[in-house]
């Protein structure tokens, strides 16, 4: 293990280097006041502290980056949906907002937590190749399940309109 | 109905470069001091080791070493044994088939019993 000040240096110019990476993938899955963007983004950053040592440069920063952040938007995801929403409100389920855009996001936000990883990567301008470093599976597997994605959004996107 | 359908289409296409460029344009609020409290705060936690996978094969390969060690002693009891021992007696090659008891006083036994008869 390198010492601790060697990655403590790593890990802030890791961070300085991606922070709007981080907070732009916190800010697509925070989804109520319950986990703040600000709360998500700490936990990101906690996350990758605690795998750094295991980031063997196999992959890109950047990658590894989405991983383990889209992997830590999830899990909150998850515990946030097991939990009542604050002020007995529920969380959206159905777009009942006029704004197009919003629909879109609503819709991606539905989806399987698979599904919606392999999305957001995409969307947010992430190779084939990597998203199938991403998710652990393989760029031609990749590229039909995002296809295939797609087609149902659009349906569904046709349906709420 | 057919225009109504491709209006959309092309609706939802435009969403869908919209939400691509987003990602793009994307900054991060927190900057300065605040960043830097955010990395604080995330390096209190203990890293995790980077040994983590390699310590699971040496444990593996230990418990299989110390298998092999109770196993290989015991194998004829647990799995029997069979097969043609010879043994020279007075320059004579002797044959005979063994089952389980191999060891040198299972020998003598069945030599005693064969030549006893």
């Amino acid at each position: 293990m390198p010492p601790l000040q060697q990655c403590n240096t790593k890990f802030a110019d890791l961070v300085m280097r991606h922070r709007d990476l981080i907070w732009h993938i916190c800010s697509d899955y925070s989804l109520s006041a319950a986990w703040e963007t600000e709360d998500a983004f700490q936990e990101v950053l906690c996350a990758l502290w605690r795998d750094m040592n295991q980031f063997e440069g196999r992959s890109s920063e950047r990658t590894w980056i989405y991983r383990v952040a889209s992997n830590t938007m999830l899990m909150l995801k998850r515990r946030q949906s097991n939990r009542p929403a604050p002020n007995g409100t529920a969380l959206p389920q159905t777009a009942e907002t006029n704004d197009n855009y919003n629909l879109l996001l609503q819709l991606i936000d539905q989806l399987p937590d698979a599904d919606c990883r392999i999305v957001r990567a995409h969307l947010d301008g992430f190779s084939n190749a990597e998203i199938a470093t991403i998710c652990g599976s393989t760029t031609a597997a990749i590229a039909m399940k995002l296809s295939r994605i797609k087609k149902k959004l659009k349906h569904k996107y046709e349906a709420e309109r | 109905m057919k225009q109504n359908d491709n209006k959309t289409t092309s609706e939802f296409d435009q969403l869908w470069q919209q939400r691509l460029q987003s990602a793009a344009q994307s900054r991060c609020p927190i900057d300065g001091l605040a960043l830097q409290h955010h990395i604080a705060t995330a390096q209190q936690a203990p890293l995790k080791a980077k040994t983590g996978g390699r310590r699971t094969l040496w444990w593996a390969v230990a418990a299989a070493a110390c298998l092999a060690a109770v196993l290989l002693p015991l194998r004829h009891i647990l799995f029997g044994h069979s097969g043609i021992r010879t043994v020279e007696i007075d320059g004579q090659e002797i044959q005979f088939a063994c089952n389980n008891d191999c060891s040198p006083e299972g020998t003598i036994s069945m030599l005693n019993q064969i030549v006893n008869k």
